[in-house]
């Protein structure tokens, strides 16, 4: 969750920071900022579906039913993350269709479109923090 | 050598990680909702549970990345999407049946290395069993692949639309920044 919601904080940081003023550099930079943390969410995603599993399979037995107020949490969360991968898959084509386009697309609206989807990436991933923080704790 | 483009790079692990993910996120959903989750899960080993779903993203990334190939999804001006559906239809079928393989083998080593361990302390080992051999790779074996052909192509399918539904947000929004910048360009400054 660490790399997911605080990489998703770098990327839109940058993109806030940076005026787009047409340096090359400074957009490969970012490019490849982008694309790094896209390679890294997918896999922190990953990890967090199979130790998600772990956890489920470790307290199974004692855990409340789906339909309990703590199942419905865990259903509320589970959709959580499940958004997030959907809004996800397509903010990581959009990284590598600005990447591919070279000047095809206009910098400066290509990332205002992709501070957008970071924004959108670190409000669902705060969200999936704060779900899991109140299933934790009863 | 020339570097692979960005899309090259990134999409077959996206979507791959992405295909992976949300087919075990829905599982775990429809058996939470019908209640099976503690059955199930509460006899699966951790270890052995990590591996299958290692083994499910090794196959279906695998599979991505194959289908991906020779499909130009930055090129904004063909759609290309029929293809990307036919390409997610027949990869999935390839990916359940990969995964059927590499799942086998994995239980293939399992119960081998158990075999190494009782005769290493002295316990008989069982006997096999002819005819259980013969109806299991005769019989069992083919329809298992059936099943997982059928099964990972209806899978891939489905999260083909989810691609694809994808793909055409990525181009609406990516064309909204070309027109905006058009729109910037043309404004007398």
């Amino acid at each position: 969750m660490a790399v997911l919601v605080g990489g998703a904080a770098l990327v839109f940081a940058v993109l806030t920071r940076d005026a787009a003023d047409g340096d090359s550099a400074d957009d490969a930079h970012l490019s490849r900022l982008a694309e790094t943390y896209e390679v890294l969410f997918w896999v922190a995603i990953g990890l967090l579906v199979m130790t998600g599993i772990g956890n489920l399979a470790a307290f199974g037995p004692s855990l409340p039913s789906g339909a309990s107020p703590w199942g419905q949490k865990l259903l509320a969360k589970l959709a959580l993350v499940g958004l997030l991968m959907l809004a996800s898959v397509s903010r990581s084509m959009l990284v590598a269709t600005v990447a591919a386009s070279g000047s095809a697309v206009p910098v400066r609206e290509a990332r205002a479109v992709l501070r957008v989807a970071y924004a959108l990436t670190l409000g669902l991933g705060v969200a999936v923090l704060a779900l899991a923080m109140w299933l934790a704790h009863g | 050598m020339a570097e692979p483009s960005p899309e090259r790079r990134l999409l077959p692990w996206a979507l791959g990680s992405f295909h992976t993910s949300f087919f075990v996120l829905v599982l775990i959903v429809v058996l939470v909702t019908s209640g099976a989750i503690e059955g199930l899960l509460s006899g699966l080993n951790t270890l052995l549970g990590f591996a299958f779903f290692a083994l499910l993203w090794f196959a279906v990334w695998w599979a991505t990345r194959r289908g991906l190939q020779g499909l130009d999804l930055s090129d904004l001006e063909h759609a290309g999407i029929a293809s990307l559906l036919r390409r997610a239809v027949g990869w999935g079928s390839v990916a359940g049946v990969l995964f059927l393989a590499a799942l086998g083998a994995l239980l293939l080593v399992i119960g081998g290395l158990d075999l190494a361990l009782r005769l290493a302390r002295g316990k008989a080992a069982p006997a096999p069993d002819a005819g259980a051999i013969v109806l299991l790779v005769g019989i069992g074996l083919p329809i298992a692949a059936i099943v997982a052909c059928v099964i990972g192509g209806l899978v891939g399918g489905i999260l083909g639309l989810l691609d694809a539904a994808a793909l055409l947000g990525t181009r609406a929004l990516i064309q909204l920044a070309v027109r905006r910048g058009q729109r910037r360009d043309d404004e007398p400054s």
